[in-house]
């Protein structure tokens, strides 16, 4: 741990618990505080129990999807400079160009970055 | 026409024949003059029968072909006899128009005929069998995904374990980023088949993304011990208009494919050079070469020579598809020459921004 900060505190929505298991497990070895949780319904109860400095989320949850929850995050006067990364694997372009509309710093398909890069994406937003 | 002689009766046969054909028919003489236009051909354009006008059914396909200039090829004796287009846009609907020469039974050239089949069915099952791939690629990115990650936190153990574990791990991994890349081909082939590539050409410098392409393969080049070069053949070669990404995936399809086919010890060199127009890209290899009897085939999706199979037995097929493709529309040409058993030469060209 860095001298004046505490432990960064990340959200990630994912329903895949093999993607999951991964961000937990390797994140938390990075040096940050983790919550996984499985669906788009819980994210903002979430935050608002706990307010954290990055929130990756999928888009293609099974009950609401990622879309959904940012636009709600964004019309949250709270929430509305949360720094979101979006991850998943739909990578047309009009799926990207929504989600920097709505303000989201990176995108990235899952299974097109390693672990490593996506680590680094993490910690690049953070900075 | 008597009808009473053999003669007359085939002609009234052959008429009956020509009226009820599915698909419209016209036929006109040497000097584009129409001499007949049968009943499918007036209903699908609803010209006059007497008094069917070249001119008016060019009109009805919105200039997107100059059926006088086709015509004039076509009845030129000197140029191959048949020319088709595909998806033909009229009303709504989709067409494959041919225009072919007619020739009596004495070999006189006496015409050309234009023949213009509904394919809108045929066109509807290209678009679902593109939305199914679509589909299930992105499906398949899912697990193929989750089984990167959770193979590279393994790779963190794998030190811990026996030589011939690692081995396997290794193997593990490299067909799951193989499987990574046949997905991603996949869904480029249905977004190029969709219409909706996506791509944006900008200016580029080549030589740049060249080098970072080399850099990718360098470490697989020294482990088979093959040199691989690259040589500019002028200063300052001017940017071109490519898709950034779309480019790279081509160049990257091709020196991989000149890394995968050449033996230990092979050599590989790239070049780029300006020559008036445009820019051009070489990459020769001292590899397996491509049987003649295969030329032909190169660039069809999916299809992979028996000699490069037998190399390697792992590859989707569809990577030159995917580049003529590209190059193609960026107004480029992409070709090869080769010899089985000593080597391949790919040339791309784009021309000048």
């Amino acid at each position: 741990m860095t001298t004046n900060n505490e432990k960064k505190y990340i959200l990630i929505a994912e329903d895949d618990t093999a993607y999951g298991n991964v961000y937990k497990t390797k994140l938390e070895n990075e040096g940050f505080d983790v919550t996984v949780v499985e669906n788009g319904e819980l994210v903002l109860g979430e935050m608002e129990r706990r307010k954290p400095d990055l929130l990756i989320l999928d888009l293609m949850m099974s009950d609401k999807n990622g879309f959904e929850v940012l636009q709600e995050l964004r019309s949250n006067d709270k929430f509305k400079e949360m720094k979101v990364i979006v991850a998943s694997n739909l990578s047309q372009h009009a799926d990207v160009e929504k989600v920097s509309a709505l303000q989201a710093i990176d995108y990235f398909v899952k299974s097109d970055v390693s672990v490593t890069e996506m680590v680094e994406k993490i910690k690049k937003a953070l900075a | 026409m008597d009808p009473t002689t053999r003669n007359g009766q085939n002609m009234l046969i052959m008429e009956a024949l020509i009226e009820n054909l599915p698909g419209g028919v016209v036929l006109v003489d040497r000097e584009k003059k129409v001499i007949l236009a049968n009943k499918k051909m007036v209903q699908l354009t609803h010209l006059p029968k007497e008094g069917f006008y070249l001119t008016e059914l060019s009109k009805l396909f919105e200039e997107r072909i100059d059926l006088g200039a086709e015509l004039d090829k076509i009845l030129s004796t000197s140029v191959s006899p048949v020319v088709v287009l595909h998806d033909i846009p009229l009303k709504k609907l989709f067409y494959s128009l041919s225009c072919f020469q007619v020739f009596d039974d004495t070999k006189n050239l006496i015409g050309g005929a234009i023949f213009l089949q509904d394919i809108t069915q045929e066109k509807e099952i290209d678009t679902e069998k593109s939305e199914f791939i679509s589909i299930a690629s992105h499906q398949l990115r899912t697990p193929l995904g989750s089984m990167r990650w959770n193979l590279e936190m393994l790779g963190e153990y794998m030190h811990l374990l026996p030589e011939q574990a690692q081995k396997n791990f290794y193997e593990a991994y490299k067909s799951n980023r193989r499987a990574i890349w046949m997905v991603a081909d996949l869904l480029n082939v249905s977004r190029i088949e969709e219409g909706k590539t996506e791509d944006e050409p900008q200016p580029t410098d080549l030589a740049v993304m060249i080098r970072s392409i080399i850099q990718e393969v360098v470490s697989e080049t020294e482990m088979k011990s093959i040199s691989i070069t690259f040589t500019p053949k002028k200063e300052n070669i001017p940017k071109v208009k490519v898709d950034p990404a779309h480019f790279r995936d081509v160049m990257e399809n091709l020196v991989s494919n000149a890394v995968k086919y050449t033996k230990a010890g092979g050599k590989i060199t790239i070049t780029l050079d300006q020559l008036d127009t445009y820019v051009q890209v070489s990459v020769q290899d001292t590899g397996i070469g491509i049987p003649e009897k295969d030329k032909m085939k190169i660039f069809s999706k999916f299809f992979r020579s028996k000699n490069a199979v037998r190399v390697y037995t792992e590859s989707s097929g569809l990577g030159l598809f995917i580049a003529k493709t590209y190059v193609e529309k960026w107004g480029g040409k992409l070709w090869f020459e080769s010899i089985e058993k000593q080597g391949t030469t790919f040339y791309v060209t784009i021309p000048l921004a």
